[in-house]
């Protein structure tokens, strides 16, 4: 047996990937996904128009979403390095230059500043596993120093003239004491004398990987004695921890005398980059923008966002573009006025599209209002029946109105960062209590706002119209299709299958007529005893629920429909069971058959529903009784 | 040649004692002579000034701390040795030695015996003294060490030109009494005074102050012109706070104290004003913070204002709602008995009637929490969990569909938390290794100790201790 065919067999589960079909989607002239709105009177040049407009925003969105994300990282690096390559000030000069990576799973790559001439930068990582004494982590330290800089001098020219011409070398051996003179020992006399051999000033990293982990009298014992190295002439220590804990932690655990040490020269990065808003903030403005204010978002859609993310800890960034995104989809698919979020298309305007304009609430109000107002009859009626398009132009005149809440919002975020210094808020949380009227409260928590408070007031207003361009979601839409009730979904279909399975049609490409007739005759057999299952007590006997299984399938016409098969001929089998087979069919004990069949089908229900976790046995020695699991309605 | 003292405040006595101790003959110096004070009794320091005041004599420092082990500290000492013979005669020529060999002690005799003889030619016996500065601080110590080295000048030839003389630091007075056999001479560095310890700190800290650029620039930027005098005083001031908010905490140690004031200063200097700048008392006050914390602590004060400020909406933790329910709830099915699940979570009445259904509930001997945690199946953590999470108020303003039904009904947010917990190995799996997780037998266990899961539950407002009051004795 081969190794990999070992390891195959020591498998606990294996993931087949069945070869499905491609179903023949219904080749249409056009095969867009779309389908034809206002009762299918939209024409396919407008569904077209739909679908490239939602497209267009889609790749744009995405294009936005992609930058921000990649800026993540970018940003991280640029940072890192920043910190990294800090030329020590004064004040510092005599202090480490620490960097605190929090949340951080050390897997970080730090890219150290360019070497030249007269710099030297090497990045030392040190694992726990590595470090278990101080002599282990510095002659480490000192191995990999040396590896680096020989290595570096290799390629120098002036070092190999020197060993070539040893005669010139002898002079000035005083001021200049070569490593062989030295001796290769891996302690801080290498740092020490690393300025006078090689003429370089010496930036050293030390990455701690995995900080949580060390034995920390080793560590703080380790910084200590680097902290001998910093007086040397031309060397520069910096120290990153990555921390997956926190600092108070850390700082528990090492010395106070260590942590004034560490606090000279000190820097913190949070690599979660989920922690903060700043990210997710940038992603729901993009989104505003890439409607370009014209498409609105319901308050209930905002709060199923913001609950939505308060629910998620970790893929905060994923999550919200997914919900985005999916929000702008269904938008696209379900409502034909969307066509007219570009301005240009409202030539297309056609009659089709008044029933449903007249029947928008904020254009009833407004008739309301006109005719609270007594207004001429005929303008309300020109307007109600579109006569000389004065309904078309009405609804022109208000496409190209904006919004004024995304202005303000520009106005609010401007005034929160630029005058009152706050960079950790939430803009969606912003965005729901602007919705809502109630910004007040939100910016309560920042005194200062007090100040703009007569910039900051804020009255949402209803435009006409705005309903046909707000993305909603009346219908449970999202929560059922971004959150979908696993058990209960999959309880509802166990009902009623035929909700979900294609109806058994006779132009199916197999002529099995047999499985035809079956499937028009019961249901698959686990939804038949899913419906026997809904009745039991909470402890059934085994065989109780068989027999009442058995009892319950139509049995006569399931052996009727097994005769014709058979004599079409469809049942394969092999030679000496076909006999056995048609022996039981026509002779007395077709009740045995049945027997069978229904046993062969209860078997695989009950293990299909174990695995679905309905049922469980009740304990292991006795498979007398079954036990319902019953965690209903979750 | 006298050797001459230089003058260093409070240690007078220490060296006169040095100066007869160390000179230049070798019939009158000891071969060991050993320095013991507690940490920042100046013991360096002086030896220092006093080596630097007398640089006719030979001197070379060794500090053991940073060679960690012995095997490099002798290889070091040979080398130290060598080099600094090399400096002082290079007229002497003679084949040089690898330090390196000096792996144990003889080798090290051995090095030492080949390298001394070469200096025989020198018309004079000369003293090299060997400062091993902090001899316990080598981080890999055994009681061995230091009567090798006490014996050494035994091992070799006595009418060496060169001789060697050991000095040793030393601030363990546990580790020096072990050897009070050997009659070493011995000078003690007592520890400074708290008047002493103000005496030394002003000495050295008042300039250094004064003409910081922190200081320069605050009073530039405040537009006065103060005297030096003025300087003087804020920085003097300073300092006394300084020590005598913090003595009590450092004790004299005048290297800790010095670390806190350059740590404490620029938060000092911000806060000068023209008002407080002449008023030692209203800088005092504005400063009050300072001087009641050491500051020694790497979270900033302003964060974790941020973070309870936010602490409803957002998680701490780094944990949602959800989970943190799931994890009570695992919790709960780790240490609470299955069958007292229907009488403690149940809502219905005839469910908990009568004990009956569960038996008589004694109290257990142990706290369940003292126990390992017990397996459970998920099934269980869910219902408990639907049991507990708080069923949401559905709003008068059901327009929007978007609202919870009564109960907490598991969506894929549930799983995935789940999936995160488990990841987070906050919950585990009976078998640690090839688990299969679409298996219906397979059991979980809680991996959270009572101390973090009272502190979550507290998050979210949960009394956890309560389902477990009455449980035991």
């Amino acid at each position: 047996m081969s190794l990999r065919d070992f390891a195959e067999a020591q498998k606990t589960h294996y993931t087949v990937r069945p070869k499905v079909q491609k179903r023949n989607v219904a080749q249409t002239s056009n095969s867009l996904p779309f389908v034809k709105l206002l009762n299918g009177l939209e024409t396919v040049d407008m569904v077209h128009k739909r679908w490239e407009l939602y497209h267009q925003l889609h790749s744009q969105f995405h294009s936005q979403v992609e930058e921000i994300v990649q800026g993540i990282e970018r940003d991280l690096h640029m940072e890192i390095s920043r910190i990294i390559s800090k030329e020590p000030s004064k004040k510092t000069a005599r202090a480490f230059n620490c960097l605190f990576l929090l949340g951080s799973d050390s897997t970080t790559s730090i890219d150290l500043p360019k070497d030249d001439t007269s710099n030297t930068n090497i990045l030392i990582d040190l694992t726990p596993k590595e470090s278990p004494n101080v002599r282990m982590m510095l002659r480490r330290s000192m191995f990999r120093i040396l590896t680096t800089s020989e290595f570096q001098s290799m390629d120098s020219s002036s070092r190999t003239e020197n060993e070539v011409d040893e005669n010139a070398d002898q002079p000035d051996w005083e001021d200049k004491p070569s490593i062989e003179s030295l001796g290769l020992s891996y302690d801080l006399s290498l740092v020490q004398n690393f300025y006078l051999i090689f003429q370089r000033r010496l930036k050293l990293v030390f990455n701690f990987k995995d900080v949580d982990s060390f034995n920390f009298q080793v560590l703080d014992d380790f910084i200590v004695l680097l902290k001998s190295a910093l007086k040397y002439e031309g060397i520069e220590i910096c120290l990153v921890f990555n921390i997956n804990t926190n600092l108070s932690n850390i700082e528990k655990n090492l010395r106070q005398s260590t942590i004034r040490l560490l606090k000279r020269n000190f820097n913190k990065i949070d690599l979660s980059h989920n922690k903060g808003f700043k990210y997710a903030n940038r992603v729901f403005r993009s989104f505003l923008n890439t409607v370009e204010g014209k498409l609105n978002l319901s308050s209930g859609f905002v709060k199923f966002i913001l609950d939505r993310m308060a629910n998620n800890a970790t893929h905060n960034l994923q999550l919200l573009t997914k919900m985005l995104d999916f929000s702008l989809m269904s938008y696209f698919f379900q409502n034909p006025f969307s066509v007219f979020i570009d301005p240009t298309n409202v030539v297309y305007f056609s009659e089709n599209y008044l029933a449903p304009l007249v029947k928008c609430p904020t254009f009833m109000n407004f008739i309301e209002g006109m005719v609270r107002e007594h207004a001429p009859a005929e303008e309300i009626l020109s307007l109600l029946d579109n006569r000389h398009s004065a309904l078309e132009e009405f609804f022109t005149e208000f496409l190209v109105r904006e919004n004024p809440i995304n202005g303000h919002l520009q106005t609010v975020i401007e005034i929160l960062e630029n005058q009152v210094d706050v960079h950790n808020y939430n803009i969606i949380d912003l965005y729901y209590h602007m919705l809502n009227g109630n910004l007040g409260e939100f910016l309560s928590r920042w005194p200062k706002c007090q100040k703009f408070e007569g910039i900051l007031k804020f009255e949402p207003v209803d435009i006409i119209f705005q309903e046909l361009f707000t993305l909603d979601n009346s219908k449970d839409l999202f929560s059922q299709s971004l959150f979908p009730f696993l058990r209960t979904n999959l309880e509802d279909n166990l009902i009623n299958s035929e909700r979900i399975l294609p109806q058994p049609d006779s132009d199916s490409r197999q002529n099995h007529t047999c499985e035809l007739a079956l499937g028009k005759l019961i249901a698959p057999p686990i939804c038949h005893l899913f419906n026997l299952y809904r009745e039991a007590s909470s402890l059934i006997n085994v065989h109780d629920f068989y027999t009442a299984f058995r009892e319950s399938l139509p049995k006569d016409e399931i052996l009727k429909c097994l005769v014709n098969a058979s004599e079409l001929g469809e049942i394969k089998l092999e030679l000496k069971q076909e006999g056995k087979f048609c022996e039981f069919l026509k002779g007395e004990d077709s009740d045995l058959l049945m027997e069978k069949i229904s046993l062969v089908w209860f078997i695989q229900a009950i293990s299909e529903f174990q695995h679905l976790g309905f049922l469980k046995s009740h304990n292991n020695k006795s498979y007398e009784v079954l036990e319902k699991c019953i965690w209903r309605g979750l | 040649m006298v050797t001459s003292k230089p003058s260093i405040r409070f240690r007078d006595y220490q060296l006169e004692v040095l100066s007869s101790f160390i000179n230049e003959y070798p019939d009158l110096v000891p071969p060991n002579l050993v320095i013991h004070g507690h940490s920042s009794s100046g013991k360096t320091f002086t030896l220092q000034e006093f080596f630097n005041h007398n640089s006719h004599l030979i001197n070379c420092w060794l500090t053991p701390f940073e060679l960690v082990t012995w095997k490099p500290l002798l290889q070091h000492v040979a080398r130290t040795i060598s080099m600094t013979l090399r400096k002082k005669f290079p007229l002497v020529e003679f084949e040089e030695q690898d330090a390196l060999e000096a792996e144990d002690f003889y080798l090290l005799i051995k090095f030492l015996h080949y390298t001394l003889i070469n200096y025989q030619r020198l018309e004079q016996p000369v003293n090299v003294f060997v400062v091993l500065d902090g001899f316990d601080q080598l981080q890999e110590l055994d009681s061995e060490l230091l009567p090798k080295f006490i014996k050494l000048h035994e091992m070799l030839p006595i009418n060496l030109k060169i001789q060697l003389k050991f000095i040793y630091t030393i601030q363990d007075r546990s580790f020096l009494n072990r050897y009070a056999t050997y009659e070493l001479p011995t000078v003690i560095f007592p520890r400074y005074t708290l008047q002493q310890v103000t005496q030394i700190l002003l000495d050295k800290k008042i300039r250094e102050f004064m003409e910081s650029e922190d200081l320069l620039q605050k009073v530039l930027d405040c537009n006065i012109d103060p005297e030096d005098s003025v300087f003087e005083q804020v920085a003097e001031n300073y300092i006394r706070l300084m020590i005598q908010a913090f003595q009590s905490y450092t004790g004299n140690d005048v290297v800790a104290l010095d670390a806190l004031m350059d740590a404490k200063w620029e938060c000092y200097i911000s806060s000068i004003t023209i008002d407080n700048i002449n008023d030692p008392l209203a800088l005092y006050r504005s400063n009050i913070d300072i001087f009641v914390h050491t500051g020694d602590t790497l979270n900033d004060e302003g964060d974790e204002i941020e973070q309870t400020d936010t602490l409803d909406k957002t998680t701490a933790y780094e944990l949602s709602s959800i989970s943190k329910y799931l994890l009570i709830a695992a919790y709960l099915c780790s240490y609470l008995e299955q069958r007292y699940d229907s009488k403690i979570f149940s809502k219905k009445s005839h469910l908990r009637a009568g004990r009956s259904s569960y038996g008589r509930r004694h109290k257990m001997d142990t706290n369940p929490r003292y126990l390992q945690p017990s397996l459970f199946q998920l099934e269980r953590l869910f219902s408990i969990f639907q049991a507990i999470y708080p069923a949401k108020d559905t709003d008068g303003s059901a327009s929007s569909g978007f609202d919870q039904k009564q109960l907490m009904r598991a969506n894929v947010e549930v799983y995935e938390n789940l999936a995160e917990l488990n990841s987070l190995k906050l919950i585990t799996t009976a078998i640690p290794k090839n688990v299969d997780y679409l298996s219906y037998k397979l059991k979980w266990k809680v991996n959270v100790p009572w101390e973090i899961i009272i502190d979550i539950a507290s998050t979210v407002d949960f009394d956890i201790a309560e389902y477990f009051s009455g449980l035991h004795d």
